[in-house]
């Protein structure tokens, strides 16, 4: 009897597969699958006001991934709260909701308004960029990830993840910055920076210019950092970046994630994160492991 | 503009609702036969597809409406995302999709071989509201945004109407789901017959007129279609259409010039337009039907990621009138988006669900 259970800052999922933030939408992804067989649904970044995001083109294909300028386009907290959330409690499943704002302030009223719901945790996302401090994002320098957080902190009556960007010299030292300031986890990677030029157009494709890459081109980056950030910190890690089979969620366990999110693989296939994880316990089936923490004491 | 656009709410006889989010469906994914794949013009190929009795297949595709578009899933991984291409043709016994060669993974696409298969969804997206079409040529009144049901299949008072087509480039192909559609709607059969008396008796160099009044519920279909230079899908048109006229860029076939040119030197006007091609014909063709006061739907297109709603890449920018609008004052100023005049407020869409299809007056075309 295999236990795919996993409890993260005292929340515990029936398995260790969610939906990564930006890649879920309830009612449009529940039509292939059955959001209860998820441990958990990260929602899309939910910002104090409503965000139209990017003009596109918003999306660009590149090889093994792609790249997103969406921009973070979402109604805003209220009508989260009052459209959204509703109907996923319908679901069984643990929700997370992701925080985006271009301010400490932004990031702190959000906080509050979702502390007074009853949503599971919070999954701060610290890709956005700091506009106080001229654009540079907040998971940038652990400094501004250590105030981020303790800010949050203060404010937030749910356990907070702090999603981490990748786009650093060190990610240990930035998930050691936020541990000390008391998150209650960490969820890696966000995306990498990347440009497409269209050569023939003579032009960046991406309206925005850059964008974000996901998708099995980041996964080796992903893998390592996770890696890396597992010997730094005692608390929980999300592992993501490019997860598109079972065997890749193993390999994210492996390298010391509690739990994984799926995200590119679901726009590519509507079923993938339902997959993955049925996938993901036939690979424990085969090799014997009868829980998460073994395959997570499994590196040799 | 919920239930605005067509979903299959106008299908008669249609077993279940078209489109997504009628249910948990876990053969999101089929695989179809390739019965052919070749080219009809200059890196225009033609692919038609059998459906197999497998995964709903068969039921998702009678159930398609014409302005939908289905993913295709290729074989080489390292391009991640479908392509997503327009319905041309689709019942329950085959699908057809119109495409042009024009990157890494068309250029696949156009490879496959008969007797191979081909991973595609279902059909995805909001096509045309045929209902809307037949209610404002019955009223006399152009529905705008109003809430659609179905539509009065009985009403004769759109006899005689006129509705025009009118596409440009890979917007052909869906034309020809619409006008079989529109047709069929109106249990008068495909073809239209031959050696009828017309207006004015003549057939011009275009605008070549095949029939003029084979029954009391007759709508007039008129097709004004532009390609870059060589035209396809004509004859598949003709079966369907009372008219049928050519636009090219080059010049070498039909009309010298693009369509919005055609139609003012040609006459061309209709009761109703459906279109379906470039953003720029669309936005002509709007401010065309916003000045002659004449209701149109367009088809848009963006880059999209996943192609079912979940990842906001392929945003559209519409207008919600204030009319229209059942949402309360404070909601209005939180829904986002900013207000165009005081009237309007702009929101971006989803071209993937909310659309492709909406209607040419709520698209905000700069962007």
């Amino acid at each position: 009897m295999i236990d795919l259970r996993v409890t993260i800052a005292g929340v515990t999922l029936e398995n260790p597969v969610t939906t990564a933030s930006g890649t879920f939408s309830a009612r449009e992804s529940g039509v292939f699958y059955d959001i209860n067989e998820l441990g958990a649904v990260i929602t899309k970044g939910v910002s104090a006001e409503p965000w139209e995001g990017n003009p596109t083109p918003r999306i660009a294909e590149t090889y093994g991934g792609m790249l997103n300028a969406v921009g973070l386009q979402n109604p805003g907290v209220d009508a989260f709260i009052e459209d959204e959330l509703p109907y996923l409690r319908t679901f069984r499943t643990k929700i997370v909701a992701n925080v985006v704002g271009k301010s400490i302030g932004e990031y702190c009223a959000v906080a509050e308004k979702l502390s007074e719901t009853d949503i599971d945790m919070l999954e701060i996302n610290i890709s956005c960029p700091n506009i106080k401090e001229g654009g540079i994002s907040f998971g940038a320098d652990p400094g501004m990830a250590a105030e981020i957080t303790r800010e949050i902190k203060k404010k937030s009556g749910k356990p907070i993840v702090m999603k981490l960007t990748p786009n650093v010299t060190d990610i240990a030292e930035i998930a050691r910055a936020v541990e000390s300031e008391g998150a209650d986890g960490v969820s890696l990677i966000n995306t990498l920076l990347g440009m497409k030029i269209d050569v023939h157009k003579r032009r960046p494709v991406l309206w925005n210019r850059m964008g974000g890459l996901s998708g099995p081109a980041v996964k080796p980056v992903a893998v390592r950092m996770v890696y890396q950030v597992r010997r730094a910190v005692k608390i929980p890690v999300i592992g993501l970046g490019g997860i598109m089979t079972g065997e890749d969620a193993a390999e994210f366990l492996m390298a010391g994630a509690d739990a994984v999110s799926i995200g590119t693989a679901a726009l590519v296939d509507p079923t993938a994160p339902v997959r993955i994880k049925k996938e993901l316990a036939g690979f424990m089936e085969q090799y014997g492991y009868q829980n998460l923490q073994q395959i997570r004491d499994a590196l040799l | 503009m919920q239930g605005t656009i067509g979903s299959g709410a106008y299908k008669t006889g249609a077993a279940g609702s078209a489109g997504t989010g009628s249910g948990i469906n876990k053969s999101c994914i089929m695989e179809a036969e390739i019965t052919g794949n070749r080219p009809i013009a200059r890196d225009i190929y033609r692919l038609v597809m059998q459906c197999g009795d497998a995964g709903g297949m068969r039921t998702a595709f009678s159930a398609s409406n014409p302005g939908q578009f289905i993913n295709v899933y290729l074989r080489d991984k390292s391009m991640l995302l479908p392509r997503p291409v327009s319905i041309c043709l689709a019942d329950e016994e085959r699908v057809t999709l119109v495409y042009r060669v024009v990157g890494k993974g068309t250029k696949e696409l156009s490879a496959y071989k008969e007797g191979e298969s081909l991973k595609i969804s279902a059909p995805l997206g909001k096509g045309y509201d045929i209902g809307a079409v037949l209610r404002t040529l019955s009223d006399g009144v152009s529905d705008g945004l109003q809430s659609i049901e179905r539509a009065d299949l009985n009403t004769a008072g759109h006899a005689g109407k006129t509705v025009a087509l009118v596409a440009g480039g890979l917007g052909v192909p869906p034309m020809l789901l619409l006008a079989k559609t529109i047709r069929s709607l109106l249990g008068n059969g495909a073809r239209p017959r031959s050696g009828s008396r017309t207006d004015n008796g003549s057939r011009t160099d275009n605008g070549s007129r095949l029939n003029d009044g084979a029954g009391p519920e007759r709508i007039r279909l008129i097709s004004a279609s532009g390609f870059q230079e060589e035209p396809f899908l004509i004859e598949e048109l003709k079966e369907f259409c009372d008219e049928i006229h050519i636009a090219t860029d080059s010049g070498t076939a039909g009309f010298h010039g693009n369509v919005l040119e055609m139609m003012e030197t040609e006459g061309i006007k209709a009761d109703y337009y459906l279109s379906c091609g470039p953003k720029p014909m669309l936005k002509a063709l709007a401010e065309h039907c916003g000045r002659i006061k004449k209701p149109l739907q367009v088809s848009l297109e963006e880059r999209m990621g996943c192609g079912y709603g979940a990842c906001v890449g392929c945003a559209c920018r519409i207008r919600e009138k204030a009319e229209s609008r059942e949402i309360s004052e404070e909601k209005k100023s939180a829904a986002g988006g900013e207000t165009a005049g005081g009237e309007a407020i702009i929101r971006r869409k989803k071209v993937c669900t909310d659309g492709p299809v909406f209607f040419g007056d709520e698209v905000d075309w700069d962007d």
